[in-house]
């Protein structure tokens, strides 16, 4: 299982190639080469510090750890909260071509609009209970509306 | 996994204490030119130089042991129960493989505190007739060490060992009353420090009052008096492991405390 966290919570003082070094000594299925590849093509030098990252790049190379893992599951809690737009498409894509065709990803979101098109399935928890389960398609099909729309609809103030 | 943890526990903490451990030892040079040179001037300035570089070196020897004792509770408490414990506490280790790498990267930094304390202040003196002076010393000790009996040999080899393992006991116990206190603060909703200072006070607290407790049975009640005849290493064997067992006591109590509360009432923020 590989699991992304909500908050920022890779050590600060750690340099990129010290994160890669800590990832890579804990998990077998991490694969060093496509996070270098990730964080090359990013720009981030392997040698700067966490710390000295934007929040923006660090949620990135937190996203970068946890997809280069080859997991059975992922678990994604809030990836693209508080990040600009573009950052938000560059954390989509990342999990689109990155995860083990053979997993299961799990994303916890509530900006649904910007996640709607990588989902197959949805589910809606309201105050701990589940108040829906469904594929997206069959959302769009039978209720002939965007997963955003019904979930501003199920969860109407 | 124990050897990565280690490797990366050492990796964190050595960087904040290997530039602690240069500033004590740019200190102590300070310290042995303030001594030799600028305290016997008769120069005013200089001599308030020297005195300033003397209060220097007595600062950085507070400081290196602060930083060692700061740094274990932090390591704890940043690393397990803040941000950090999100990704510590994924990883494919056990609580107890967390706590022992704390609790044994503590224990090696306060030794190594310990020993650098003693060095500095060797450089600190030191002169060309200390240094030579020292080994001689230390041949004198080595031929005297030869020349013991076996039995004295072994007896002096083995209280070193157990004052060695009281040292460890005792800080590993030290370390773990801290992190009973934040395991049993931390898993409040609020107020977490807080309730972490409240718990390290209770548990000092029921400490003493046990401590307490013990002293005065032991001297109300009317012990039999065993007549051991036992010479003086074997009472020196026999104290230090009455001491080591009496600190374990408390360790075997924070241990199973802070494990249960880092498994079962655990709250990241």
């Amino acid at each position: 299982m590989s699991y992304l966290p909500e908050r920022t919570s890779i050590p600060l003082w750690m340099t990129a190639a010290q994160l890669l070094d800590f990832y890579q000594d804990f998990y077998r299925d991490f694969r060093r080469e496509a996070a270098e590849e990730m964080l090359t093509h990013l720009n981030i030098p392997l040698r700067q510090h966490i710390k000295q990252m934007s929040k923006g790049t660090r949620e990135k190379v937190q996203l970068i750890m946890v997809m280069s893992r080859a997991a059975g599951l992922y678990l994604l809690d809030e990836p693209i909260g508080g990040v600009d737009p573009a950052t938000r498409d560059y954390i989509l894509s990342t999990i689109i071509g990155n995860y083990n065709p053979e997993a299961a990803v799990v994303i916890s979101t509530h900006l649904i609009s910007d996640v709607e098109k990588v989902l197959d399935e949805v589910l809606f928890i309201n105050q701990g209970h589940l108040v829906l389960q469904s594929t997206v398609d069959e959302i769009r099909e039978a209720k002939g509306m965007s997963v955003d729309a019904l979930f501003r609809e199920v969860f109407k103030c | 996994m124990l050897m990565k943890l280690f490797k990366h526990e050492f990796r964190a903490t050595g960087r904040i204490m290997g530039p602690v451990y240069l500033i004590l030892l740019a200190t102590a040079i300070g310290a042995n030119v303030s001594f030799r040179v600028l305290l016997d001037s008769d120069y005013t300035v200089v001599n308030l130089l020297g005195g300033l570089l003397m209060m220097a070196f007595v600062f950085a020897i507070i400081a290196v042991f602060l930083a060692a004792f700061i740094l274990m509770v932090q390591r704890f408490y940043k690393n397990l129960l803040q941000d950090e414990g999100y990704v510590m506490l994924t990883l494919p280790v056990s609580i107890h493989q967390h706590i022992w790498t704390k609790l044994t990267v503590s224990a090696v930094w306060f030794a190594v505190t310990l020993l650098a304390v003693i060095l500095a202040s060797l450089i600190s003196i030191a002169d060309i007739h200390t240094v030579s002076n020292f080994f001689e010393g230390l041949a004198d000790l080595l031929r005297e060490v030869f020349h013991l009996r076996p039995a004295d040999f072994t007896n002096i080899t083995v209280i070193c060992l157990e004052v060695l393992v009281f040292a460890f006991v005792s800080c590993c116990v030290t370390c773990l009353q801290f992190y009973a206190a934040l395991a049993i603060g931390h898993s409040a909703a609020s107020h977490k420090l807080a309730w972490s200072v409240a718990a390290y006070l209770i548990i000092s607290f029921v400490m003493q009052l046990v401590s307490g407790i013990g002293m005065i049975f032991l001297g109300e009640v009317h012990l039999p008096s065993w007549n051991l005849n036992l010479d003086i290493y074997a009472g020196i064997h026999l104290g230090l492991w009455l001491m080591i067992i009496l600190v374990a006591v408390y360790g075997v109590i924070f241990y199973p405390l802070t494990v249960y509360f880092m498994k079962h009432r655990l709250n990241l923020e």
